[in-house]
């Protein structure tokens, strides 16, 4: 017994395990501290935008409901999956705000811009008008010169009727010498990222375009 | 199939991970001198990022996630790795002395390789790794990480065996005293990183 | 040869600044140095967990044997290393989200192995936590100064605030990271051969001054 406690090998194997628990066990406590939970994550990126906590209502959230899964109908997939981008949330704030985090595709290096775009009613009747009053980044994969993308770039997004603007084909668009380029929105430096970010508040424009989830 | 084509080019050249990601640049400078030795230190390299996702991936999804610890994930996953690099000696050594002494040197390098870690956390951040190869992010699986793994530690062997051209060019020209040794290194390497800003706009 | 603090502050800022002159630690240098913010914030991940590791490396130094060194010092490295992520990650989120994959890479950056192996496995506590501090000032200092450079020139603002239109997007790049850093390492390397003239001069001066009085 004796022996194998002067055992050069004991004691290294003894040494390594005690530091494992210690370390492991510190941080189960810190991380049970420290721990964030997913409400929490989605209130940050809402805190991103409004700047104080808000009330909201999930319509639709992809870590609850999978686009591969069948929870999704085949029509509502249509609405929110796109080939130049995709809608990753939409929640309902207040009564007559709507807010989406999209992603837009094809930045630079084929990388993603993702942002938050806020939208809000701005007549009730006949229908409701819904207009793109706020942009905000929320991350990128990839695009190592996003911070070319001045507050200038965001606040170009801002538009009064955006069902309008998709029946007249006014999309957003970093590329001058596309037709029904209306919504001209090119940042020079960063192209590519911008063109993700049109990308992406153009998801906006074609869900209500196509009448959204109801 | 366009998937597993998305993976090759995005890994070993839109991303490569030397000159865009910027992982792994300790040995990309240190063991460059030399195409051989490069060549060598490249495909050690792959070897040992392949083997990693091979096993760190399953090992996160599979036994972390459930048990919710994944706040262990660093610890779990670099004394994986440093037992990969153990083992893979150790059996080199037995197995065949010849490939051992080619590869030997540079095998205890790679434990402390920010390449092989940094391949280990990226394709278990669903959001960047979708993101990168043009995947939902539901769909990424086992398959596509052994997959990315390999063809991202490719790519290392490539930026790394062109550079050691580079640097065997550059090493018989007269250079400034102060320029000799890192800086002309970082210079070659920059424009290795331009030849690369090609794929980018893809 | 003796340590004392002065000899350590020199040594971890100027003489062996481990981003310029020992060039460690090169992945998060060239990746995160896009902004000068980055650069600090990184600067300071890294400092914290190089003080703490050197306090507890430098405690254990004589129960840790010797053939488990290394796994051991890495294992308290990521100890720490998770510690610093979950805290930014509840606490300071947008840190957290800017420094991504290169937040859990700390554990293999060679400065703070290197240092627990060459410094706070062989110093006392005090000794060891002030080379952590001196050294982690080094690296941030190094890293702000080729953030706010490659900042300046590669979208013409310094720590956020655009100061013009005018912009290079080539210092934004990667390839512009690895000019930076190699720009940096050059004059650095310069100024100190121009420092280490200027003071051998000065010695010899005095030599010679002295050599001719006593022949006077």
């Amino acid at each position: 017994m004796a022996k194998l406690f002067k055992n050069v090998w004991f004691k290294c194997i003894t040494c390594l395990l005690i530091i494992l628990v210690f370390s492991g066990s510190s941080i189960a406590i810190l991380s049970d501290l420290l721990y964030v939970s997913p409400e929490e994550r989605t209130q940050r990126g809402i805190m991103k935008v409004y700047g104080k906590l808000v009330d909201y209502e999930t319509i639709f959230d992809v870590d609850d409901a999978n686009y591969n899964d069948d929870t999704l109908s085949e029509e509502d997939k249509g609405k929110i999956i796109y080939d130049f981008g995709r809608i990753n949330k939409i929640y309902a704030v207040g009564e007559n705000e709507l807010l989406f985090q999209c992603v837009g595709y094809k930045g630079f290096k084929n990388g993603t811009v993702t942002v938050w775009v806020r939208t809000v009613i701005s007549e009730q009747a006949p229908s409701p008008v819904y207009s793109i009053v706020q942009v905000k980044l929320e991350a990128n994969v990839s695009q190592s010169l996003i911070n070319n993308l001045g507050g200038g770039y965001y606040s170009n997004f801002k538009l009064v009727d955006v069902t309008e603007a998709y029946k007249n084909g006014e999309f957003f668009t970093a590329d001058k010498g596309q037709s029904n380029a209306t919504n001209y929105n090119p940042v020079s430096g960063a192209t590519y990222s911008a063109n993700a970010g049109n990308n992406a508040v153009n998801c906006v424009l074609f869900y209500f375009g196509k009448g959204g989830i109801k | 199939m366009a998937e597993f084509i998305m993976i090759i080019v995005s890994a070993m050249f839109i991303n490569n991970f030397v000159v865009v990601q910027f992982l792994g640049i300790c040995p990309f400078l240190g063991v460059s001198k030399d195409f051989k030795s490069a060549l060598g230190m490249g495909l050690a390299v792959t070897f040992v990022m392949t083997i990693t996702c091979l096993i760190t991936y399953p090992i996160y999804t599979l036994i972390l996630v459930p048990l919710e610890i994944e706040f262990m994930e660093i610890i779990v996953f670099i004394f994986v790795i440093a037992s990969i690099v153990q083992m893979i000696e150790m059996a080199l050594k037995k197995f065949s002395p010849t490939l051992y002494n080619a590869m030997g040197i540079y095998l205890p390098l790679i434990t402390t390789n920010c390449a092989v870690l940094g391949v280990a956390e990226l394709v278990i951040d669903t959001k960047q790794i979708a993101g990168l190869i043009g995947i939902a992010e539901g769909a990424m699986n086992m398959g596509f990480a052994v997959l990315y793994g390999l063809f991202a530690g490719l790519g290392f062997t490539l930026a790394i065996v062109l550079m050691s051209g580079l640097r065997e060019k550059v090493a018989r020209l007269p250079i400034a005293k102060s320029l000799k040794g890192f800086p002309i290194a970082m210079i070659s390497a920059c424009f290795i990183a331009m030849a690369f800003y090609v794929f980018a706009l893809i | 040869m003796k340590t004392s603090f002065k000899k350590i502050a020199t040594d971890g800022v100027i003489t062996n600044n481990p981003t310029l002159k020992l060039v460690l630690g090169t992945c998060p240098t060239l990746a995160l140095t896009t902004l000068a913010m980055n650069g600090i914030y990184m600067g300071l991940a890294v400092t914290f967990v190089l003080i703490c590791s050197n306090v507890i490396i430098s405690l254990l130094r004589k129960l840790i044997p010797n053939q488990v060194r290394i796994p051991a010092f890495v294992l308290i490295i990521a100890t720490f290393v998770t510690i610093v992520r979950l805290v930014l990650d509840k606490l300071l989120p947008d840190l957290y989200e800017a420094l991504g994959l290169y937040l859990p890479l700390i554990v293999v950056n060679c400065i703070i192995l290197a240092r627990a192996e060459s410094f706070a496995s062989k110093n006392g506590v005090i000794y060891s936590a002030c080379d952590g501090l001196f050294m982690g000032i080094g690296f941030t200092l190094a890293l702000t100064l080729m953030g706010a450079f490659r900042e300046l020139l590669g979208s013409g603002a310094i720590f956020g605030t655009k100061l013009w239109d005018f912009s290079i997007g080539f210092f934004a790049s990667s390839a512009g990271a690895f000019f930076t850093y190699g720009l940096f390492i050059a004059l650095f390397a310069f100024f100190s051969s121009l420092i280490s003239k200027h003071n051998k001069k000065k010695a010899n001066a005095k030599s010679v001054n002295s050599c001719i009085k006593e022949a006077e």
